[in-house]
């Protein structure tokens, strides 16, 4: 096995603190075997559920009407 | 007429549009001789996907679909001399849906053709498609040499007439809760059917059983129909086209009937504009492709399998079908949520009967509103299979495509001077 860098090799020697953020599977996996961890409850902003941010790339849009003006009006004039 | 009034008219024409799609009743009745069951349908006719198009313009899948069917028919001795014919004017060729029908992919129709008969008790009408032939090197992909003739000659003389009398047997089989009960199985009913494809050998074994005496015959239908998970994808359309066409000509509708591609062309029909067509060149789908193959392999957009998305199955109905999702490279289930929702937008209503377990029981999004197409710059999303551009080689993938929304632009113009205020 290599040695381990020493910056690495002293923060293991102590107490190790554990702060884990988003899929607190790994803290409870960490917490099982005796080692205290803090979950921090996030997640990517606008992760691509329900709601997260529009439409997924497949089913990107255009501007309404494609901007024509032409086709604007004419929507107008049908209620659209 | 005012704007005001034209307004209120076009919402009391989507409304009666949507009216009769949900009093729909389709019932899968009979399988049916193409020339027999079909007006019209006679001599040297070749039925076609997607809006009218000439041999000249035919992709390769289509025009080896076309020789392929004119070998088939006996107007010709080979792939070759077909062609020829083909391209000498020799035979004539029609969409489907002029014809009350629709076929997948190339969705070629010849008169010695075995076709499903899907009947709109509500409406009187009834609707016709080709059997599904199973995956591989199949007619609807542009297959056309010996062992895919000889699977088709099976289905008119072996498969059909059996499957035709055991739906006689059986009065028929009903469409809508059929359907109800694969969405919440997992299908939308455009690349995923395995669900309904199973639902409807439960419903059919007894009466194939009861009409067909040989077991080894019986043995082969049941493996033929279980060993095609798209096998309902053809039943599924007739039912959509059956469903459609009491909306055609409906005065003041915005609401689309058909959408439909022929490889080179995308044409959509509204309601408020009878049967006129409004084209595009179709557009390239994005997805997932079988190993070996790539999108430069891939011919364009093809097939009147759009009517699933017409009905609001299919890419509408996504967020049912979470496996599908995956398989057309559309993303996660997460995804498949926001495909519908972003679908509700251009919808004039939701389906209170088929509905959608992840969406909290939501109906799918129903009545295509050419209006809300182009207000939201929201094209119609549409699951698809993929053809190799050349004939003869089959399905190389499975993917996603918008229907191009210059159709939506110009039937728009033609139906706001319809209404007079253009």
């Amino acid at each position: 096995m290599r040695d381990r860098p020493q910056p690495i090799q002293d923060l293991l020697d102590g107490p190790v603190a554990v702060v884990n953020v988003g899929l607190a599977r790994f803290a409870r996996t960490l917490e099982g075997q005796g080692i205290a961890a803090v979950q921090v409850d996030w997640r990517p902003p606008a992760g691509g559920g329900p709601g997260g941010g529009g439409p997924p790339a497949g089913v990107g849009r255009r501007p309404p009407a494609g901007g024509d003006r032409r086709l604007i009006d004419l929507l107008d004039r049908l209620g659209a | 007429m005012t704007a005001g009034d034209a307004a209120a008219a076009v919402e009391a024409a989507n409304a009666r549009a949507v009216e009769r799609m949900l009093a729909a009743d389709p019932v899968l009745a009979d399988v049916a001789v193409a020339g027999e069951a079909i007006a019209g349908l006679e001599g040297r006719t070749v039925l076609h996907a997607g809006p009218p198009i000439g041999w000249p313009d035919m992709c390769g899948p289509m025009r080896g679909a076309v020789a392929g069917a004119i070998v088939l028919e006996g107007w010709a001795d080979d792939l070759e001399s077909a062609g020829a014919l083909a391209a000498a004017g020799g035979v004539a060729f029609h969409p489907n849906h002029r014809f009350d029908a629709v076929g997948p992919m190339t969705g070629l129709t010849t008169p010695s053709m075995p076709v499903m008969v899907v009947e709109n008790r509500a409406f009187g009408n009834r609707a016709f498609c080709t059997l599904n032939e199973g995956l591989g090197k199949v007619m609807r992909f542009g297959g056309n040499d010996a062992e895919v003739l000889a699977r088709l000659r099976w289905l008119a003389d072996g498969f059909g007439p059996a499957f035709g009398a055991a739906l006689r047997e059986a009065g028929g089989i009903a469409l809508k809760p059929l359907i109800a009960r694969g969405l919440s199985m997992g299908d939308e009913m455009h690349q995923r059917n395995v669900a309904c494809t199973s639902l409807l050998l439960r419903a059919i074994a007894p009466a194939l059983a009861r009409v067909v005496d040989d077991r080894a015959a019986l043995a082969r239908l049941f493996e033929f129909i279980g060993g095609n998970d798209q096998f309902f994808l053809n039943v599924a359309m007739a039912m959509g086209k059956a469903i459609m066409d009491p909306v055609r000509g409906i005065a003041g509708s915005s609401v689309v009937t058909a959408m439909s591609r022929n490889g080179t062309m995308f044409g959509i029909r509204v309601s408020g504009l009878g049967d006129r067509w409004f084209t595009a060149p179709v557009e390239m789908p994005r997805g997932l492709y079988f190993p070996g193959f790539s999108e430069a392999d891939a011919n364009p957009d093809m097939g009147d399998s759009t009517i699933v998305e017409t009905v609001g199955l299919g890419g509408f109905a996504m967020a049912a079908a979470p496996a599908v999702a995956g398989f057309v490279g559309a993303g996660t289930a997460a995804d498949a949520l926001d495909y519908t929702r972003a679908m509700e937008e251009i919808a004039v209503a939701r389906n209170p009967e088929w509905t959608i377990p992840a969406l909290d029981f939501a109906g799918v999004p129903t009545g295509i509103d050419i209006r809300k197409v182009v207000a939201s710059g929201q094209a119609p999303t549409i699951n698809t299979g993929i053809a190799h551009r050349e004939a003869g080689i089959g399905q190389v993938g499975a993917g996603v495509v918008r229907a191009p929304m210059a159709c939506f632009e110009q039937a728009l113009q033609a139906f706001a001077a319809e209404m007079g205020v253009a």
